[in-house]
């Protein structure tokens, strides 16, 4: 589909100012920054030259020079400042905060955050009707994080859900993620040199060990490839775990769903858990072991 | 795409914000680049003009030329209506901002995020390029909503309109209150008749429209003459259970716990929601035992009873 004129009109307002303060910038890297090719930023150049104040002498035009790959404004003339944030990029900068808010511990920088979100919702109305929740940070979070910065080691308590086992466990944590409502860390287990996902509401206990963080390699694991069929009544779960399913499509009133895990014990408890509205199919063997476990359930009760 | 279109837009725009005073019709006209034609022609084009900047977020301001004459109409772009002011953010305020926008890097809202930050970057390029966006931060994953959508969202709460799209298989006419992300989902409330609902915006089965010809509704009012649909189909009710000793850790941190035997504790754990309490149990398999309430029990077993 052809670009609108108010699009181009836009982007123009925005690239003015963004080459003025980054003078000598590359064609490669405002098509990068702009999300367009270079023969659109050169279009776009080519327009934006022909465009100015009435009068339109070279006086009044917008003055800049894009040679040998490199674009400098050398007159603005009203396009000396960004546009405003819009109202998306405004509620995006407000929840950012709020989740900054969330994970900090300075009292003075809790106040400047309040008053910045302040500064930048006053223009939009829509803001206060605008939440995101996530859980209260937890007690680790900091430590985990300096082990992150510092690039060492921690050992863990941690509480797996999957195992249902309390386990220790020694990590070098690499990122931090925010995923529905809690916080994650993914690190490497030291051990077994595979990486892990925790969540850190589940760390019963954590110490930071003065064994620096590894370089090691990342071992790969070979995923069991699961195949499912989930009915639609149980649509929350397509949603819950749509990013380990690959391959989601619906048929009739099931839908069928398609993905690769290492982690059998976490699969066994989630077709359990979610009987009836989950059919197994793959890993096939799984299967027996599913009908046992509910066997044994049942037999708890006779 | 005209280029001719694009071109007498932006001169549009420099000459209503280069001025510092209401511009007619006839003056418009007679200075910016690009107007020709009959008188009706080159108005048709301006109305158009207007219409289409406004739709980019550009306000253009209507005003009075002479107290003598009301009719004479003139237009104005001010800039601290458009554009960022050199001292509006100071730059301990740009590098909170900079944080902020990184948090969305591998979400659905990156690009609005990083447009966010060219704007940032074009106030001072060097607080973009101080902080690496991959500098171990605190990251916002697996937000499996469609930008598009939520930006729809965004506006037409701002602007107070009325929107559409299918929810449930059925076409709905909503006037759009409220927008919450609550575990990862964005849910909307807002006004169907008179009623304030709230819907799973992963669950529009179709893209929002937004009914910019209508007039915006007045939220207050409706807000007064509102009647809020009962979901509350969950009542307090208290589970008992024996769980094994050392086990069933997602039931027993919530829950009261006590020593029975050897091999078991006992539980008791208030609940509202009997489907996420019988999934939470099935999924401590033969580690729990339900004692009461009878109706979670039978419906668990039978559950289990379809699994075989």
């Amino acid at each position: 589909m052809s670009e609108s004129a108010v699009d181009r009109v836009s982007r123009a307002l925005d690239l003015v100012p963004f080459i003025l303060e980054n003078p000598g910038i590359e064609i490669s890297s405002l098509a990068k920054k702009f999300k367009i090719n270079e023969k659109q930023v050169l279009a776009d150049l080519e327009l934006i030259f022909l465009c100015g104040l009435p009068g339109y002498t070279p006086y009044e035009l917008i003055d800049l020079t894009f040679e040998d790959g490199l674009v400098t404004v050398i007159d603005p003339q009203v396009l000396d400042k960004p546009r405003l944030f819009n109202e998306i990029e405004a509620v995006v900068l407000v929840l950012g905060l709020s989740i900054m808010k969330n994970v900090i511990n300075d009292s003075k920088r809790l106040e400047s955050i309040n008053n910045l979100q302040e500064k930048i919702a006053a223009k939009f109305s829509a803001i206060e009707n605008i939440s995101f929740t996530t859980s209260s940070k937890p007690k680790f979070y900091d430590l985990v994080s300096e082990a992150m910065s510092s690039r060492r080691s921690i050992n863990l308590t941690y509480s797996s859900i999957s195992r249902d086992e309390i386990t220790q466990r020694f990590v070098a944590p690499r990122s931090i993620y925010l995923a529905q409502g809690n916080f994650y860390f993914v690190a490497l287990d030291r051990k077994s040199n595979q990486e892990r996902h925790f969540r850190m509401d589940l760390i019963i206990d954590c110490e930071l060990s003065d064994d620096p963080g590894s370089e090691e390699q990342t071992i790969s694991e070979d995923a069991n490839l699961f195949d499912f069929r989930i009915n639609t009544r149980n649509k929350y779960l397509t949603e819950r775990y749509s990013e380990l399913f690959t391959d989601i499509s619906q048929q009739g009133d099931s839908y069928h769903a398609r993905g690769r895990m290492n982690n059998r014990e976490w699969l066994k408890r989630l077709v359990i858990s979610n009987a009836p509205d989950i059919e197994l199919f793959e890993p096939a063997d799984l299967k027996k072991e599913i009908e046992e476990r509910a066997l044994r359930i049942l037999a708890l009760y006779q | 795409m005209s280029s001719e279109k694009t071109e007498r837009l932006i001169n549009l725009t420099l000459g209503l914000l280069a001025s510092k005073r209401y511009l007619t019709k006839n003056e418009i006209f007679r200075t910016i680049a690009g107007y020709s034609g009959t008188p009706e022609s080159m108005e048709r084009m301006f109305e158009r003009d207007k219409d289409e900047l406004r739709s980019a977020g550009i306000i253009i301001e209507v005003g009075g030329i002479d107290p003598l004459f009301e009719d004479e109409q003139g237009y104005l772009i001010r800039s601290s209506q458009i554009q960022i002011q050199p001292n509006d953010f100071s730059k301990a305020e740009l590098i909170l901002m900079v944080l902020a926008a990184n948090y969305w890097s591998q979400s659905n809202l990156d690009d609005s995020a990083k447009n966010a930050l060219l704007k940032i970057a074009s106030i001072d390029s060097g607080v973009t390029e101080q902080i690496d966006s991959n500098n171990g931060q605190l990251l916002v994953q697996n937000f499996n909503h469609e930008s598009s959508q939520i930006r729809s969202l965004i506006s037409a709460i701002n602007s107070r309109r009325y929107i559409k799209f299918t929810y449930k298989s059925l076409d709905r006419l909503v006037a759009p209150i409220k927008l919450e992300n609550i575990q990862g989902f964005w849910y909307l409330s807002g006004m169907e008749d008179r009623w304030m609902k709230r819907f799973k915006v992963i669950r529009f089965e179709s893209s929002v429209i937004i009914l910019t010809n209508t007039e915006p509704f007045d939220k207050d009012q409706m807000m007064k003459d509102s009647t809020f649909a009962d979901n509350s189909e969950m009542s307090l009710q208290k589970l008992q259970a024996f769980i094994r000793i050392g086990k069933c850790n997602n039931l027993r941190k919530n829950g009261l716990v006590k020593p029975h035997d050897g091999e078991w504790e006992s539980l008791e754990l208030d609940f509202t929601d009997q489907e996420q309490m019988i999934r939470d149990l099935l999924w401590n398999g033969d580690d729990v035992q339900v004692i009461a309430p009878t109706t979670l029990k039978s419906e668990l077993l039978d559950r289990l009873q379809r699994l075989i």
